[in-house]
């Protein structure tokens, strides 16, 4: 269909694909010669995780292709990148546990975690370790169905899980309670820090010469020698001269930071009893093992996730949880799984590669050509108007578009924004890989024809990548570039045996190198004490952060949802955007059965906060701030945080009226940019508004 | 049928594997999930922070002693030999006798012509062996007997629990999966008082509220 009116005024007039594919073709040639072929953008998100159509699907080929900017590869930098992009800087990468591994765990500590909503088939590992005897501790200002189900639930302000977890870990190093060989040999704890540069001490800077081995104060011959010199022992404390500069151990510059948060200070700022604080670490310290498993949203949604992901990771380090059965921090649990499939051949066909521009940067590059102009844009797989932050704003960089297209199977809020809607076939009308969120790979049949007029994503990119002279990109059957992604691994596994089995457990082999041999079932990350960062070694102390301030895991307060910030005044509620259970993100929004029980997007406020603004259960109330309002239903419950509201969000059935990502934001974090393809995380949470009765 | 409510995550997963089996129409679920908690769907009772919820599965608890069975004028209701409370269409007048003689509010009356979604026109929803019921009369939970008939086959609830909470069997077989639980673990049932001797047994939720009343949803 073309929008023959201005965007977003809903006049619609029935064309052909030729038609359609033939504009697209003519449109993105047009603007790719006025400003370059990255002006052209294209977005296939996680509305798919499969490989043809889905999220690292044929958007991607084609952008390549065209040499088109692109983003955002498996959500990335949509909100979900912060906590990876800290486990990238700790551990090297961002691999979780098989949560079936959750079940040797005597501890678990769901951190912002709602497990019972957000992934409901693994909660079930949780409660066999409960079964057994494990604790089940939740950390969240809301009391959910999680937390009905735990022996413990933490209410905490909002974004201060790093100041929680800095706490802890001043009680167990106070209390002798860490594991101080682990700290010594697998982490970067005993290696000198040069007060002056904040760098590590290298052998060349005291030895001359370029050996950049890093050094460490040798307790035995009291002098400071390469870190794998034989017969030494590392002193993980103390402050030692050197290079004509002062220098400590890394973990005694934990030591001092975390000495700053008592759990008397922790209290004040994370709302949690130091008495409770006290006891979780203790606990926690003294139950091997104890895994952290912590949500996307709640701790990556916060501006300063990257922060408070290293902080849980370093706390766990520090107790010997890393790297063991029943224990860890894990996010997500199938990082690794792109990395097995022959992606760059599928993706980057010829070495050609589109040029990545993470979403939230999106408006930017439109609006004020930073960091290049974007001036036409393709979304498939992605409702990206109603996801995005900022609304508002992501309205104005559709309109100030000179082109755009999307393709989806329903009329979603951002296909009102098109000039051109492609239809597509459903996931039972194509055949495809499905390759993400775990460790098997499963593959798709089509059961029918495509119904109507609609097409697969694959096809679609296929026909004006013809038109735009690169037909011979897209020349191949699904079945061939299946078997393309699957020459990758190492196991030598077949379409054929996919197609038999349906489903194929990922081999040993398809995962490492021999270096990382054997693997161990259910799969954990880091069982070798093999870390794939600079130094080999858990990374505490990153240098990469020192221009940002961050080599430590500091904890900073929330960059917006702070009654330190002067906005509190005016906007004193902080608002967090929850998933549910009724859906996934925007899936699922539009069925019938679903609405019958959540017919409505309802706002959960505390009594008190209710009862202030004179606003009364199933009252319509305005949620507003100076980014934008939104009309809700409100649910007053005693199951949330005084000071903090809730909306999911996701809910396009009633866009733009429940549209929570009005009063979001897109600040950027400069400092996720040190990682390789994280640009910035989307800080849903840290955001302030008010509410008042409509 | 044994429901361990201290596993129940209160996802909706065996309403909805029940809607879907049955075709039942829009405003209909013989299976719903009630939340012990507070006054509304998800939230907890008491006084933050000291707040308690759980859920309450709920179906046709398929009483031996069943009041709808006692007050059907017509026979449409009938306990069959495994257990089963049946209740046939063909039969049923819709006078509701039922819906008021169950204790637990189980039957669901047809008011209108049911409406499908998506239309029974377009897809068929559900299994082959279960009819569409025609307005004015009453349906509710069949204990999915055109499943379990076939000998192998346990009601859609039980099989699409995500959680491990459901169990289905013969509760005459000691050997059964379901006697076994019901030996080693407490059970309850639902306003035994009353005599109604339900077939559907509760393995009490870990931290259970004092005061056992429920949500409707």
């Amino acid at each position: 269909m073309q929008n023959v009116g201005p965007r977003g005024s809903g006049q619609w007039k029935r064309i052909t694909w030729d038609e359609a594919t033939t504009i697209i073709a003519n449109k993105f040639n047009e603007v790719a010669q006025k400003y370059g072929p990255t002006a052209v953008y294209i977005a296939p998100y996680t509305g798919s995780l499969t490989a043809l159509n889905g999220v690292i699907g044929a958007g991607y080929r084609f952008a390549s292709v065209i040499g088109a900017s692109a983003g955002d590869f498996e959500g990335d930098n949509e909100g979900d990148s912060a906590g990876p992009c800290g486990a990238v800087e700790a551990l090297g990468n961002f691999d979780g546990h098989d949560l079936s591994d959750l079940r040797n765990s005597r501890m678990i500590i769901l951190w912002g975690n709602n497990l019972a909503e957000t992934d409901v088939p693994d909660m079930r590992f949780v409660l066999d370790a409960k079964e057994a005897g494990g604790k089940i501790v939740y950390i969240d200002p809301r009391y959910t169905s999680t937390a009905s189900l735990a022996d413990e639930w933490i209410s905490i302000r909002p974004g201060t899980d790093g100041a929680l977890a800095l706490s802890m870990i001043n009680v167990i190093i106070s209390e002798n309670l860490y594991k101080a060989d682990y700290v010594t040999n697998y982490t970067v704890g005993p290696f000198l820090v040069r007060q002056d540069t904040q760098m590590f001490l290298r052998e060349k800077d005291v030895a001359g010469g370029d050996s950049t081995k890093y050094m460490v104060y040798d307790s035995n011959s009291k002098t400071i020698v390469p870190s794998d010199k034989d017969g030494i022992a590392p002193s993980l404390t103390g402050s030692y001269s050197a290079a004509s500069t002062s220098c400590k151990p890394a973990f005694q510059l934990l030591i001092d930071l975390v000495s700053q948060y008592p759990t008397s200070e922790a209290e004040k700022i994370t709302g949690v009893a130091a008495a409770e604080i006290e006891s979780l670490a203790k606990e926690f310290a003294t139950t091997s093992p104890a895994a952290i498993k912590a949500g996307f949203g709640g701790i990556s949604h916060w501006f300063y996730g990257d922060l408070t992901y290293r902080a849980m990771i370093t706390l766990s380090a520090i107790c010997g949880n890393i790297g063991v059965h029943g224990g860890g921090v894990t996010i997500y649990n199938g990082a690794l799984l792109d990395a097995a499939l022959d992606l760059p051949d599928w993706m980057n066909p010829d070495k050609k590669t589109y040029t990545y521009l993470a979403p939230i940067l999106f408006c930017d590059a439109v609006l004020n050509s930073k960091p290049f102009p974007v001036k036409a844009a393709w979304f498939p797989v992605d409702n990206f108007v109603n996801q995005q932050a900022d609304t508002n704003r992501v309205i104005s960089a559709l309109k100030a578009c000179d082109f755009v297209v999307v393709s989806d199977v329903f009329m979603t809020a951002t296909a009102q924004y098109a000039d051109i809607v492609l239809p597509v076939a459903t996931q039972y009308e194509r055949e495809d890989l499905l390759a993400g969120g775990n460790y098997y790979l499963q593959y798709m049949p089509k059961i029918i024809d495509p119904l109507w007029e609609t097409k697969a994503d694959l096809d679609m990119f296929a026909e004006v990548a013809q038109k735009m002279g690169q037909g011979q990109y897209f020349d191949k059957t699904p079945d061939e570039y299946i078997s393309l992604l699957l020459s990758g691994l190492p196991s030598g596994l077949t379409l054929d045996t996919l197609k038999s089995k349906g489903v194929v457990a990922l081999a040993d082999e398809d995962f490492y190198t021999s270096s990382f041999q054997p693997i161990t079932h259910p799969y954990v990350p880091y069982y070798q004490q093999h870390f794939p960062t600079p130094s080999g070694r858990i990374e505490f102390y990153v240098e990469s952060l020192i221009p940002y301030n961050m080599p430590l895991p500091i904890y900073k307060e929330p960059i917006e949802a702070s009654p330190s910030n002067a906005l509190y005044q005016k906007y004193p509620l902080v608002m967090i955007t929850s998933h549910t259970k009724f859906r996934t993100h925007t899936q699922w929004n539009n069925l019938p059965w679903l609405r019958e029980i959540i017919p409505r997007s309802f706002l959960e406020i505390h009594p008190t906060d209710a009862q202030a603004r004179g606003i009364s259960d199933g009252d319509t109330v305005n949620v507003f701030n100076d980014r934008g309002s939104i009309q809700l239903m409100a649910r007053i419950t005693n199951g949330i945080r005084p000071g903090v509201v809730n909306a999911y969000q996701g809910d396009w059935q009633e866009f733009p009226t429940a549209a929570v990502n009005m009063l979001t934001h897109q600040k950027v974090n400069e400092a996720q940019s040190v990682v390789f393809l994280f640009q910035s995380n989307t800080a849903y949470y840290d955001i302030l508004v008010d509410v008042k009765k409509s | 049928m044994i429901i361990d409510l201290s596993r129940c995550l209160g996802c909706w997963t065996c309403a909805l594997g029940c809607k879907e089996e049955n075709n039942e129409p829009i405003g209909i679920w013989w299976n719903r999930i009630l939340t012990n908690g507070g006054k509304e769907i998800d939230t907890p009772s008491g006084t933050y922070p000291d707040v308690r919820m759980t859920y309450l599965p709920i179906n046709c608890q398929h009483c031996d002693n069943a009041p709808c069975v006692k007050v059907c004028p017509v026979g449409a209701l009938q306990k069959r030999n495994d257990g089963i409370v049946f209740l046939d269409w063909g039969t049923c007048i819709g006078c509701r006798y039922c819906l008021v003689a169950c204790p637990y509010g189980i039957p669901a009356f047809n008011w209108h012509p049911p409406t499908q979604s998506p239309p029974s026109s377009q897809v068929k929803i559900g299994a082959p062996e279960v009819p569409l019921r025609p307005v004015g009369v009453a349906e509710k939970c069949t204990f999915c007997f055109h499943r379990v008939d076939k000998g192998n086959l346990t009601p859609a609830c039980i099989e699409v629990c995500p959680a491990g909470a459901r169990f289905f069997g013969d509760l005459d077989d000691p050997t059964s999966q379901v006697s076994q639980i019901i030996q080693s673990k407490p059970t309850m049932r639902l306003r035994e008082e009353l005599g109604t001797e339900p077939s559907v047994y509760y393995i009490p939720p870990r931290n259970p509220l004092k005061n056992f009343e429920v949500t409707q949803t």
